[in-house]
């Protein structure tokens, strides 16, 4: 691997990847250095604030029907603008890490909600510790309405626990499946009842007389323990370090985790009380997460690849519509996770359907739906015309449609004339193209760039990073 | 058999052996066994409200908990002396009275989930409700192997996107709205180049490999999908409702003598929280009339005999009617059954206690991961508990 093809992968995964310029740029600089910059970087934030401030039309109040469908209209608009809005922090942002790692934990701590407020409040705890201490995230994300709503801690009471939220903590949020009882589950619940929000200010707070103050046995302790004790006890285990940094091996190097490599995170996780840029700063720098096994190997998800084309190309969308259609159809609406585990990911992501979408739309977002092929010498010229005016038709039904604006002219991927590409192919693709596509492709021309880049992001090797 | 065909078929059967079936699209399927039987699966999503649906018109609890809601006795179409249909279910009366059709009570599951999307998960990984399973029940009965079935049209949503219920560990269902949309998307002469081409060398296991794979069956798929559609054209009369034509795409995929084994169609709109008569007695009736159509081309076409319809919805609705004349999410529900094939017809359980709720709620008697069971090992011929383990078959078919 070439100092170029190290800085696109480093990028690519602790980030969203950037411009040629900018991979190129960076390539210059050791690996150590980069990391640093880009730990840097992350130490701002953008501002994510749509919602404004607490909006009394949201509270729960006996409504008529009429503005019962309003409220719902107004709470699914913010939302769909959550989305759009947070699509476009993720591509314009300078501090990509800081995002991936939002989005790592909005898939982490998986939440729906009907209230756009809460969504943004909680998207804004992961946020704001994405880098930070995994034991103060958690409880904040504990203490959000959307997830008290969600996992029904609102409906967890002394005289009738819930088990639903001390099931995930364990479970997915934790230290996860097998590492505990169902007797742990039945007694952490009762720590957590009467942790619940005001409905007025929407803050947090513990129902006393909902409260469970009895003598409860987690983990073989036994003592009048409430939800933060809970929560400690469980970030005490180091069986909880193993499963967090389990995860985030598969997420960011490889989806079969090397054991050896995610308990050497595991022991900087809790050596470092569980703060988390540690331990992904010796990810992005450790040797393996360079090696040839972990480049190219995982499938981006559908954020990641319309995040990454964005950030990629001189390209803009400026429909709403579409960037949410996008998301729908490769299967990952921000804010709808299909359930509280989030989205599987990996092979998940690619069916049939999902598959042909991701092949066509990257020509759709940067030339209106056609992937230039070169033309055969011995076609009659009455048929090149006519090919070229069925394409124009397509080409400007599609445009309406899809409103992207890609500037080929800003687009220069450093290109040597007559070279054969050097860095282009690896710029575009974490692996090598097949055989028969490196066949197929037009020399390395400037007059052929157009041609090539749409071939090269129409194939199953630009699902990789 | 006759001796020629069977040369051919063995002929066939060691070719494929030794070749992968997806090693190169445009490579027919071979499986598709002649005469077997298929199911078609489908979903009422949003919560069908059971109590509405079949009326237990003899309940006088019923009536009491559901004023201005409830069916009166004289309109029902009555199945015993206690529950009967909902008007708008006339199309299903005919299927009851020629033993066509099978209709459950209380099905559901232990600790039920009000929310839509989780219950709906649960229904479509067949998993208990504290378990998350990233896999759904038809796609493992792909993985099982499914008597030989490798390719991703064995079965097929009719919709623009697969629902989990397809998606397996290793296989997955393909979704088609329209067979020639499908084809079409697959024929862009460069993917075409690139699924023709590229055969041996890129079908390695890993995630690239896994990749060139999708892409070569789908386009083989679809390929195959719409030369055996293009066949055939459905003269029957329909419904004119979206529903409707998702049905008649159905049976022209089967009428054509396509090898998919499980086809899956869904009806939305069934979360019926305020005004609920008029909306739900609609659904109702774009739900039968276009089975009813449905069954009839089939019928017509002699393929209803190795057809099996099953009707579901994520939940059921409470009991008691909500201060917007609608019902809030509830539990148990009923679920349907239509084939030709049925050992117990009709209502086949006890109706639903009214008398001893939870919270207000309806108590399960049957899991649906039983009735599931049963349509695998019983009409689709494979082992249910390698893809539901733990839920024994029943006996109704």
């Amino acid at each position: 691997m070439n100092d170029f093809e190290r800085s696109r992968h480093l990028h690519s995964r602790a980030g969203f990847g950037g411009t040629y310029s900018f991979v190129f740029g960076q390539s210059k600089h050791s690996v150590k250095d980069q990391v640093k910059t880009i730990f840097k970087s992350a130490e701002k934030s953008d501002v994510f604030d749509i919602t404004g401030a607490k909006s009394a039309d949201l509270t729960e109040k006996k409504l008529n029907e009429k503005e019962r469908k309003l409220r719902k209209e107004t709470a699914s608009e913010l939302t769909k603008k959550l989305n759009v809005t947070w699509i476009g922090i993720m591509a314009g942002t300078n501090a990509p890490l800081r995002e991936k790692m939002t989005l790592f934990w909005h898939g982490h701590f998986a939440c729906r909600s009907n209230n756009p407020w809460f969504l943004q409040e909680l998207n804004n705890i992961h946020r704001k510790y994405a880098l930070g201490n995994f034991r103060t995230m958690l409880k904040a994300v504990a203490r959000t309405p959307a997830m008290l709503l969600f996992l029904n801690n609102q409906q967890n009471r002394k005289s009738s626990p819930n088990e639903n939220f001390a099931r995930e903590l364990l479970e997915l949020f934790t230290i996860g499946r097998g590492n505990y009882t169902e007797m742990d589950i039945k007694e952490s619940a009762r720590a957590f009842t009467g942790w619940s929000f005001s409905k007025e200010s929407w803050e947090f707070e513990i129902r006393g007389a909902q409260h469970d103050e009895g003598v409860k046995t987690f983990f073989g302790k036994t003592g009048n323990f409430n939800g933060d004790d809970i929560i400690n006890m469980i970030l005490q285990d180091e069986r909880t370090a193993m499963h967090i940094c389990r995860k985030l091996y598969c997420h960011f190097v490889n989806h079969n985790p090397d054991e050896k490599h995610v308990a050497e995170l595991a022991d900087i996780f809790n050596n470092n009380d569980l703060e988390l840029a540690p331990v992904l700063e010796r990810l992005f720098t450790a040797d393996w997460f360079f090696e040839k096994r972990n480049v190219g190997c995982l499938i981006k998800s559908p954020v990641e690849f319309l995040v990454g084309m964005l950030r990629m190309f001189p390209l803009t969308c400026n429909s709403d519509k579409t960037i949410l259609a996008i998301q729908r159809s490769l299967g990952q609406v921000l804010f709808f996770p299909p359930n509280v585990a989030g989205w599987p990911g990996g092979r998940c992501w690619i069916d049939s359907a999902s598959l042909m979408s991701r092949l066509k739309l990257p020509s759709l977002l940067l030339n209106d739906g056609i992937i230039d092929l070169p033309l055969k010498e011995d076609m009659p010229e009455e048929l090149v015309i006519k090919m070229q005016e069925r394409e124009k038709e397509i080409k400007k039904a599609t445009a309406k449609k899809i409103e992207a604006k890609m500037d080929w002219e800003d687009f220069k991927p450093g290109i040597k004339e007559g070279k054969t590409g050097e860095n282009f192919i690896p710029f575009i693709l974490a692996v090598p193209p097949s055989p028969e596509l490196s066949k197929s492709l037009p020399p390395f021309k400037s007059e052929y760039m157009k041609m090539i880049t749409l071939q090269l992001v129409s194939t199953p090797e630009f699902q990789l990073i | 058999m006759k001796r020629r065909d069977f040369i051919r078929v063995s002929g066939l059967a060691s070719a494929a052996l030794f070749i992968p079936q997806f090693i190169r699209a445009g490579v027919k399927p071979i499986i598709g066994i002649p005469g077997g039987k298929r199911l078609v699966v489908i979903q009422l999503s949003g919560g069908n409200d059971g109590l509405n649906t079949v009326v237990p018109f003899m309940d006088d609890l019923y009536h009491k908990l559901r004023p201005g809601l409830a069916i009166s006795p004289s309109e029902v179409f009555k199945l015993n002396e206690y529950q009967g249909f909902h008007p708008a279910l006339s199309s299903f009366s005919k299927l009851f009275e020629k033993g066509q059709l099978a209709v459950f009570n209380g099905v559901g599951y232990p600790n039920p989930d009000r929310s839509h999307f989780r219950s709906m998960d649960i229904w479509h990984t067949a998993s208990g409700s504290n378990e998350y399973f990233n896999s759904g029940w038809i796609g493992r009965y792909l993985d099982s192997d499914c008597n030989g079935c490798a390719q991703p049209h064995q079965a097929l949503e009719v919709d623009d996107s697969l629902s989990l219920a397809l998606k397996g560990e290793k296989r997955k269902g393909l979704s088609v709205k329209e067979a020639g949309l499908l084809y079409k998307s697959t024929k862009d002469p460069f993917f075409r180049n690139m699924a023709d081409q590229n055969s041996n060398a890129m079908l390695t296991d890993d995630n690239l490999g896994y990749l060139y794979k999708t892409m070569i069956e789908t386009c083989s798929s679809a390929e195959y999908i719409y030369e055996k559609w293009k066949t055939t054209e459905s003269k029957r009369e329909y419904p004119q409702t979206a529903f409707s034509n998702q049905l008649k795409t159905i049976a022209r995929f089967i009428n054509s003598g396509l090898s998919t084994r499980i086809y899956y169609v869904s009806l939305g709109g069934f979360d019926t929280h305020a005004s609920q008569a008029g909306t739900h007695e609609n659904l109702l009736k774009m739900w039968s009339e276009g089975t009813k159509a449905f069954v009839a081309d089939l019928e017509a076409a002699g393929t209803m005999d190795d057809t099996l319809i099953l009707a579901f919805s994520e939940f059921g609705r409470r009991v008691g009617v909500n201060a917007s004349k609608g019902t809030d999410h509830g539990t148990a529900n009923n679920l349907f059954v239509i084939s030709n094939g049925l050992k117990k017809k009709g209502i086949v359980n006890d109706p639903p206690v009214l008398t001893d709720l939870d919270d207000g709620d309806l108590r399960y008697s049957v899991d649906f991961r039983n009735i599931y069971s049963t349509v695998l090992e019983k009409w689709m011929g494979v082992e249910a508990s390698g893809i539901i383990p733990g839920f024994k078959p029943m006996d109704f078919l």
